[in-house]
């Protein structure tokens, strides 16, 4: 199973992403959300766990997406390995192994800038899971 | 095309009955070439959702370099009256609060900067920071971050960014009032904390230009503008911290449309009266991250003033760097205007586009009052870009508003399959233009070939009265994150 594609968009960059359980797309979204930015080298090791609740498996996963923005964004760490927990759809616990971004030795890309409601999706398939997503650059 | 009602040459109406829901028509400005493109697009659906907000007035309006947006399309322009119940909308402004555009005018000459060219773009490269990771010199304390958000522009210049006399040739003077911090999350703080001045990426860049034709020479010679003359222009807005600030609060406003029984066609025109706290709120937000946006350029503006004195080797007085004007493009703003013959204090909302005052404004600066305010639309980096100043025509049809720059026609996964940064770098040569990216990837994704040409949608707002131009200005060095 694919991990996840990209799709056109005139302005931004959207996401297809899949999983064969709610949890493994959750991590594949996150892998295509860094692959948009860039190919990173890090600098040290970072374990980090956080819980998220939203209204909405959907709204979750913006809410996830989020995160991984943020915290690139503000603390300059990205993550590599991922546990996730799911309650009802509605809320995640997840232990993400990662660390702080070396910029210097990356392959940098671009900025994004916030994860967008535009086309959300997230649906259950006969294989498992679809999402669809769209990145704000 | 059979929805639309040709009113001239170059605005079109989209009926009232053309989605349900529709408080007013839509109108588009734009020539009969743009528009199949513009169907196409979906845009039309978006301006019809736009007019489906409450309080809106006369027109849900959109300008030539119209592009698919989130909620609002890029180039659409929205009033609401706090008086009927009008919503103030975060889609409506976007995830880059104040992104705009600033133009510097120098005293050098193209000869004059020519054979140092390299030199100084690669100074500029060095000085400003640009591109994800790449932080500001700048690492702002809790305490001085809530005073850029306070102050703006004011901020910069009492700690040296410029001169004092920059903040009357910025919009809003550089600050917006009525800026409150008490709704900021600790989110937005930490991620503006370490980038005012530094440039980001995407289609954010510092760009040194000359001026190569001139239509208005009264005009131009009042703004210091002349044939020949170099100029700097850059482009950039709130970065993580006006980001921060529309995902929080389109949060909130998804809450609050629900709240308010607001029955939206699309769930990114969440949405909140005016005249609730909701919408207070976030109106006291966003004015914090256009503050930032207005402290940001102004830094940018001191350091690539500092670029060419390094570069160049000369005196501030052989450089003459002069601030020409700023202008948001990502906006929301309390403006009065006339409708159906009556004054009416209106949300202007405008999603790239830029504000575009005529003649004898009292908010434009008396230096400009005879001319009326310069206006800066910025084209691909391989083109041109023009600056222009608003007409009273722009006050009468479209809430004093113009366009912003070129508008998108191909998607950047589309241009990461055509183009490569090689090709594009020799592209860029052969137009005499010294290009430095941080991002090889973003660079091909914003070449010229992506864009529609800016002279186009000009000449759309040049003809339909809304805005003059005055000159075109071509890059001879790029800066781009």
């Amino acid at each position: 199973m694919k991990a996840f594609e990209f799709f056109e968009h005139t302005a931004d960059i959207g996401v297809h992403a899949y999983g064969r359980t709610l949890e493994e797309l959750f991590i594949n979204a996150a892998r295509a959300l860094y692959e948009v930015q860039g190919r990173f080298d890090l600098a040290d090791r970072r374990i980090l766990k956080v819980e998220l609740t939203a209204g909405s498996v959907d709204e979750l996963l913006v809410r996830w997406l989020s995160e991984m923005v943020y915290l690139l964004s503000a603390e300059g760490v990205c993550f590599t390995h991922f546990r996730l927990q799911f309650t009802d759809g509605q809320k995640l616990t997840a232990q993400m192994e990662g660390g702080a971004v070396d910029f210097s030795r990356s392959e940098v890309h671009e900025e994004v800038k916030a994860v967008t409601y535009h086309q959300l999706s997230v649906k259950q398939t006969a294989d498992g899971w679809t999402a669809t997503v769209i990145f704000d650059v | 095309m059979r929805s639309l009602t040709k009113i001239t040459d170059v605005l079109w109406e989209v009926p009232q009955t053309y989605k349900a829901g529709m408080r007013v028509p839509g109108r588009i400005y734009a020539s009969e070439a743009m528009l199949s493109r513009i169907v196409g697009d979906n845009c039309l659906e978006q301006v019809a959702n736009v007019a489906c907000l409450p309080g809106i007035q006369s027109y849900s309006l959109a300008m030539p370099d119209i592009h698919w947006g989130y909620g609002f399309p890029i180039g659409g322009v929205a009033a609401t009256a706090a008086d009927e119940g009008g919503v103030i909308s975060p889609g409506g402004v976007g995830y880059d609060i104040n992104c705009g555009v600033r133009l510097m005018r120098t005293h050098l000459t193209q000869e004059e900067v020519a054979p140092r060219i390299q030199d100084l773009v690669g100074q500029l490269f060095r000085d400003i920071p640009c591109g994800l990771g790449e932080k500001s010199d700048l690492r702002l304390t809790r305490d001085d971050e809530h005073k850029v958000l306070l102050q703006g522009a004011h901020w910069a210049v009492a700690h040296g960014y410029g001169s004092p006399g920059d903040t009357e040739f910025i919009e809003e003077n550089g600050c917006m009032a009525e800026a409150e911090a008490s709704g900021i999350t600790e989110r937005a703080l930490e991620r503006g904390a370490g980038q005012v001045g530094s440039l980001g990426s995407g289609n954010h860049f510092v760009e040194v230009q000359v001026t190569d034709e001139i239509y208005d020479e009264t005009a131009a010679n009042t703004m210091g503008l002349f044939l020949g003359g170099v100029t700097v222009m850059i482009h950039c807005g709130s970065r993580g911290f006006g980001y921060q600030v529309c995902d929080d609060y389109l949060r909130v406003l998804g809450r609050a449309s629900e709240k308010y029984d607001f029955r939206l066609p699309d769930r990114q025109l969440a949405s909140a009266p005016i005249n609730s706290s909701e919408g207070q709120e976030y109106l006291a937000a966003m004015r914090c991250a256009a503050n930032y946006a207005f402290a940001n350029r102004q830094v940018l503006g001191s350091k690539a003033a500092g670029a060419f004195l390094h570069a160049l080797r000369i005196s501030p007085d052989a450089l003459g760097m002069q601030l020409v004007y700023d202008v948001p493009h990502n906006i929301a703003k309390f403006e009065e205007h006339v409708i159906n013959g009556k004054t009416r204090r209106l949300c202007v909302h405008r999603k790239g586009a830029t504000r575009s005052f005529p003649p004898h404004h009292p908010l434009v600066p008396p230096r400009y009052r005879a001319i009326g305010q310069p206006v800066l639309v910025p084209g691909d980096m391989g083109r041109y870009s023009f600056v222009l100043v608003g007409r009273p025509q722009a006050m009468s049809q479209t809430f004093g508003t113009v366009c912003h720059g070129a508008g998108r026609v191909m998607s950047r996964s589309q241009a990461k399959r055509e183009l490569n940064f090689d090709q594009l770098r020799r592209d860029m040569e052969q137009r005499g233009v010294v290009m430095m990216a941080r991002g090889r990837g973003t660079a091909v994704e914003e070449a010229s070939a992506v864009y529609k040409d800016v002279a186009e949608v000009v000449n759309v707002v040049d003809s339909a009265g809304l805005a003059k131009k005055v000159c075109r200005l071509r890059p001879i060095g790029v800066v781009k994150g």
